[in-house]
């Protein structure tokens, strides 16, 4: 009796030993979201951030879905299949279960002023990543290099000093994402036939490449992987078109839209964190073009940065009827003999602050 | 009498059993007293018991490396960082044995700064900091947290629903998903997919599973070395413990930051 007791209860503790133990599948790697600060370094310090935990798979780094959404301010969905969705800024990034292929789908409009069209546009491309998303403890994992880039990040990188992952995305600030209600384009050599796409009519008159340049045509060899990536706000696109109108219809070619983080670092003068990183700036035109704009939009006064300190060179804007709907532009004080026209959010002249790294 | 032994025989037979029972469910880089895991660490880094550590799931990452010594484990950084990509060449096993080699080192450079025996006379002080946040599927029906497993069970039923509401079928969903995933959408399937990526982004919100950030217990331990000099601020030598899902985890294992020409900058 007693006998087959003990032996029940060693059983019993066998058991629950078994039981008891689980083990990661592979190691765990700190991935961190970062804002984005100063260009002294080769990288941008790591500012407003927090951190979360990946896997090294086998010295590839994964991120779960959930992880990659919430400091981004993205929304994550799992559909049939499953299908998972990461939604940022108007814009859906499909993946799919042990799949290397993505799918990355905006839609908007844009009107024509110079006609009154609406237009819809679509930016649709499916990508292909080098890993597929993977299922680790669990959860549904991808491949942070690729989700972070293709969700508008503005860099991915490995910190090898440092035994990390660092994302830098405007939006990230620590656990509490800035909102930004823009609808966004995102692209790079990651989506597939991206280069092909140089002639893509983004709105009526404005190409991804080609003439417009509209992508950061930046070919810095260490770099490779940021040459010809873009992010655009559809708010831009917009304007662009508005000021095509508001010059009597006169075609033009923007000189400078969007700017990769070493193409800006490479232009002396350049603003650390210019707009042009956001997609929310263009460089057009000359003294004409820029005093028709100052004239449009009333460009009064300069607005304070985050620190209530005057930002040297910016005008907002007083007309909420303006043509171009441009918000800021910079001052002919900068002796600037061009356009510069940014768009909304408002960096602090606004109710909204959208605060920055220092 | 005999019987009243036999029953006292069992009684300790049973609690022995109990009490290996509940360690054994502890899992790998869970503990159960968070103050018991720092000494326990403490314990095995003084025995040199370096692996002992990892493999037990006690220092999941080791964030810094003050001997900057990049490559050491076989793993090409060099050129992952110099082509902006995290392609590096290494193994589970290899990720293992680099973190033994990264916290004997950095173990020996205590042991080397503040005597043989830095880790037995090690002191701490325990900061209790739950700036950590974690994001958790809920059911927003009954506002419980529940399984990635559960989230999809959910989250797939619901916009499976959604779609048959809105007049497409199951088939209609799966040949839109399969030509997107194979890389064969046509116009017309792209519009469909278009159609149902409005539908679903406009009612995610009513999804009853929803990912949810909930604030988790931690704790920050720093540790002290027996001399005036190796505080905290001398040395920032923490662990750090968190609470999740009910159970104690290690999440970080060490940091160690060096002011440059210190003790220990080599």
């Amino acid at each position: 009796m007693a006998l087959s007791i003990i032996i029940m209860v060693i059983l019993l503790g066998s058991f629950f030993c078994r039981q008891g133990v689980s083990s990661a599948s592979y190691p765990t790697t700190p991935i961190v979201f970062s804002n984005i600060s100063d260009k002294s370094g080769d990288y941008p310090v790591v500012c407003y951030s927090t951190t979360k935990n990946g896997y090294n798979v086998n010295g590839h780094i994964y991120v779960k879905f959930q992880d990659l959404a919430s400091p981004l301010g993205a929304t994550f969905t799992i559909l049939s299949g499953p299908t998972y969705v990461l939604a940022i800024n108007g814009q859906s990034n499909y993946f799919y279960s042990s799949s290397t292929t993505s799918y990355s789908q905006v839609y908007y409009t844009i009107l024509d002023k110079s006609n009154n069209q609406t237009t819809q546009y679509s930016f649709n491309f499916p990508g292909t990543m080098p890993y597929p998303v993977m299922t680790i403890d669990g959860y549904p994992c991808v491949w942070v290099q690729y989700a972070a880039l293709t969700s508008g990040s503005l860099i991915g990188r490995w910190d090898s000093s440092n035994n990390r992952y660092i994302i830098y995305h405007w939006r990230v600030n620590g656990n509490n994402p800035l909102s930004d209600s823009n609808t966004y384009l995102v692209g790079g050599e990651w989506l597939s036939n991206w280069d092909s796409n140089s002639t893509l009519y983004l709105s009526p008159h404005f190409q991804l490449g080609g003439y417009d340049n509209i992508w950061s045509n930046y070919n810095l060899s260490s770099h490779p992987d940021y040459y010809r990536q873009v992010k655009i706000a559809v708010a831009t696109l917009q304007s662009m078109e508005n000021t095509r109108k508001l010059m009597g219809n006169t075609p033009y070619s923007p000189s400078c839209v969007f700017r990769s983080y070493w193409y800006n670092k490479s232009l002396s003068g350049s603003w650390i964190w210019s707009w042009h990183m956001k997609g929310r700036a263009m460089d057009a035109g000359g003294t004409t073009m820029r005093d028709t704009v100052i004239g449009d939009i009333g460009a009064m006064a300069e607005c304070p940065d985050q620190y209530g300190n005057p930002r040297f060179g910016f005008l907002y804007s007083t007309n909420p009827s303006s043509v171009t709907q441009w918000d800021e532009v910079e001052s002919p004080a900068l002796a600037t003999s061009w356009l510069h026209g940014q768009r909304a959010p408002k960096d602090n002249c606004g109710s909204t602050p959208v605060p920055h790294c220092p | 009498m005999i019987r009243k032994k036999i029953l006292l025989v069992i009684l300790v037979i049973l609690t022995i059993a109990l009490s290996i029972s509940i360690k054994s469910f502890q899992s790998k880089g869970e503990v159960s007293n968070p103050d018991d895991a720092v000494k326990h660490f403490l314990e095995l880094v003084d025995k040199g018991e370096y692996s002992k550590v990892i493999d037990e799931g006690m220092v999941l990452w080791v964030p810094f490396d003050p001997l900057n010594r990049e490559g050491s484990s076989g793993m090409d950084l060099s050129k992952a960082e110099e082509i902006g990509l995290d392609k590096v060449s290494a193994t589970p096993e290899e990720a293992r044995n680099f973190n033994i080699q990264l916290l004997k080192d950095e173990a020996e450079i205590i042991k080397h700064t503040f005597g043989e025996d830095a880790f037995k006379n090690a002191t701490f002080t325990k900061e209790r900091n739950d700036g950590v946040l974690d994001t958790v599927w809920v059911d927003t029906r009954t506002g419980k947290q529940i399984t990635e497993q559960e989230a999809e069970k959910i989250s797939t039923n619901f916009y499976n629903e959604l779609c048959r509401e809105n007049g497409y079928t199951e088939d209609e969903v799966n040949e839109v998903t399969n030509a997107a995933k194979n890389k064969t959408l046509t116009k017309a399937l792209e519009e469909k997919m278009l159609k149902l990526n409005q539908i679903i982004t406009a009612n995610a919100s009513k999804c009853p599973a929803q990912l949810k950030q909930i604030k988790t217990e931690g704790y920050t331990y720093h540790l002290s070395f027996g001399l005036p000099e190796s505080n905290k601020d001398y040395h920032n030598f923490f662990i750090r413990i968190e609470y999740r899902n009910g159970r104690w985890v290690t999440l970080c294992g060490i940091e160690m930051n060096f002011p440059e020409g210190e003790p220990g900058d080599v």
